[in-house]
């Protein structure tokens, strides 16, 4: 049950974030379009391009964390035994499980002062862009809450990242 | 020093050490920070925001996926034959082919890992079983794809560009010239030692060889002359340029080679995004941990330390090569240029240094640090592809780095290398 609930989940971020780049791609190209072609400028594309920037970078980092993509660095990580570095593994989750809660609870109050304003050309609800960051922070909890008891069962892979 | 900035930058390197993401090891030791200074902690979501909210930082995402659409089978192929036609008969051959397809390759993506990886994978082996020393074919691959961060398209100019406000087109522009240079270096040191150790030569030279090959790639070869064209004759941004070179990748690569297909496309862009996102959280984190450094004036700091040992130009950029050079043996090449560059651009400003020229010390030196071990990318791809202990590479990368050291130090004392081709197409 969970762990269809996990995978629905992954599949609905991988497509939003194929969309996201399918979106910043069109959004650049008809801006040139529109500018040096038609000579008819649009005011809309850059905003739309910063927000698939920070759709990108919180829902994306969720992606590559998953994936184990995020950089570390493994100099020292790589010399220890299985039993330390499971400890360490569990102690760098439990930290960064901390930072997402402040990055949560702030972020939140961040979108709250920004509840009513709209973005100035199409009037998108700025709260939903800047809700990407709790959202975000919301994500990585959960794969670290997760990875942190199959870390403890033994259960995840201690190769965690470049 | 205050307590604060004690508590930061110990438990940055803890957390470092013991294995923490590089972005949350700085999130989290100016978190360590913020609450024993008091401060209000809204700062976080703005700083986070303050990153990711950059126009002109969208290049990266584009040229990463742009990148990853030209690196498909089909045309690492075609870029290595047309170096073999072009290089493949003189003694050394494949040892030039891998520097001459590092440059082709060097205008196609911006990044030297995606270059190493895929022109590695194809040439170390074919070098091992023409009789070329294992460490040797492992050190010039590693060595030659720093050349792709050099030779426009480049992610580290466009995160230069961020974190100093240079223009990325102008840096783009002064690239193509050290690009070139450290192919001519590293090409006279391949067969230097390839005759030395009489490695063999390739096939036979004809022109017939060289058209078909040509005809065969010079689609993906047109793609730097594309970028900087737009970018030149002022059509187009460098971000605006990065989205053109990706429906650009994707038609040569879907309707005129045909190599790629839709159900690639799904890991290509999440790859991309992955690749992307990894970097961008760090910008993000390093915004959060560049404003607790710089309210405890560590910036201001450095420039009067580096400023009490000399306050000569040519001196400074030694100095602070020295350094960078020294910190990317340790560090990734975006950390370098996130959380180490940021420190020492006021000092720049201070002596006087052109903008331009330090652009391209700190892209040497980032290229110099994917070499170094420790902690060098492009030198960690290679020997895990051909096998070898990161050292036996290193010490025959040696003659190679020298190629990088030489043009950085060129490019320090004689600046015409980078600003002549700039001031003539960007005025």
């Amino acid at each position: 049950m969970l762990k269809k609930f996990t995978t629905g989940v992954n599949k609905v971020i991988d497509l939003f974030c194929i969309l996201v780049q399918i979106l910043m791609v069109l959004v650049v190209v008809l801006q040139v379009f529109y500018r040096y072609v038609l000579v008819n400028p649009l005011g809309w594309t850059e905003e739309v391009g910063i927000m698939t920037m920070i759709a990108m970078t919180f829902i994306g980092s969720y992606l590559a964390f998953r994936d184990k993509k995020h950089m570390r660095i493994s100099l020292l990580y790589n010399k220890l035994g299985k039993k330390t570095q499971t400890s360490l593994l569990v102690i760098g989750n439990v930290l960064m499980v901390v930072m997402n809660v402040f990055i949560f609870i702030y972020g939140l109050n961040f979108v709250q002062a920004f509840l009513g304003m709209n973005s100035p050309y199409l009037g998108i609800p700025m709260s939903w862009v800047y809700g990407m960051v709790p959202v975000g922070a919301v994500l990585w909890s959960a794969k670290l809450l997760t990875d942190t008891v199959n870390l403890i069962k033994g259960k995840e892979s201690l190769d965690q990242g470049e | 020093m205050s307590l604060g900035l004690i508590v930061l930058l110990v438990t940055c390197i803890v957390l470092l050490f013991i294995y923490v993401p590089l972005a949350f090891a700085l999130g989290l030791s100016t978190l360590a920070y913020m609450l024993i200074q008091g401060a209000p902690l809204t700062i976080i979501p703005q700083q986070l925001y303050s990153g990711a909210e950059n126009f002109v930082l969208m290049a990266l995402p584009l040229f990463i996926l742009a990148g990853n659409l030209m690196n498909t089978g089909g045309i690492t192929r075609r870029i290595i034959n047309m170096s073999l036609a072009l290089v493949g008969h003189i003694r050394g051959g494949l040892a030039l082919v891998n520097v001459i397809a590092s440059m082709f390759f060097a205008g196609v993506s911006g990044s030297a890992v995606a270059d190493t990886a895929s022109l590695g994978a194809v040439l170390i082996p074919g070098m091992k079983k023409e009789g070329y020393g294992s460490s040797f074919s492992a050190a010039v691959t590693a060595c030659s794809s720093t050349i792709g961060i050099v030779i426009p398209p480049s992610v580290p100019m466009v995160l230069h560009g961020f974190v100093s406000g240079v223009s990325i087109g102008a840096m783009f522009i002064a690239g193509i010239i050290p690009g070139i240079l450290i192919g001519l270096i590293q090409m006279v040191i391949a067969y230097y030692i390839s005759v030395k150790r009489n490695y063999p030569r390739s096939g036979d030279f004809s022109w017939a060889k060289v058209w078909a090959a040509f005809k065969e790639s010079w689609l993906a070869l047109v793609l730097p002359l594309i970028i900087l064209g737009f970018i030149t004759f002022g059509i187009a941004t460098p971000t605006e340029v990065a989205g053109i070179a990706v429906v650009y990748a994707l038609i040569v690569g879907m309707f005129c080679y045909k190599e790629l297909k839709v159900s690639d496309l799904k890991k290509i862009f999440l790859d991309s995004v992955k690749t992307t996102a990894s970097i961008m959280i760090i910008i993000s984190f390093s915004m959060l941990l560049g404003w607790a450094l710089s309210q405890q004036r560590v910036p201001q700091a450095i420039t009067t330390t580096i400023m009490g040992v000399t306050e000569n130009p040519y001196l400074g950029m030694l100095l602070i090569s020295a350094l960078l050079i020294v910190a990317g043996c340790f560090l990734h090449g975006t950390a370098l240029q996130l959380i180490i560059v940021p420190m020492l651009l006021p000092v720049v400003t201070k002596m006087g240094i052109d903008p331009l020229q330090f652009a391209m010390v700190v892209v040497m030196c980032v290229g110099i640090g994917q070499q170094t071990p420790p902690v060098g990318s492009a030198l960690f791809v290679t020997s895990t592809l051909s096998g070898d202990d990161m050292l036996e590479v290193t010490k025959e990368n040696l003659p190679f780095i020298l190629s990088l050291v030489i043009t950085l130090l060129l490019i320090i004392f004689v600046p015409t290398v980078v600003t002549t081709l700039p001031s003539i197409f960007m005025s």
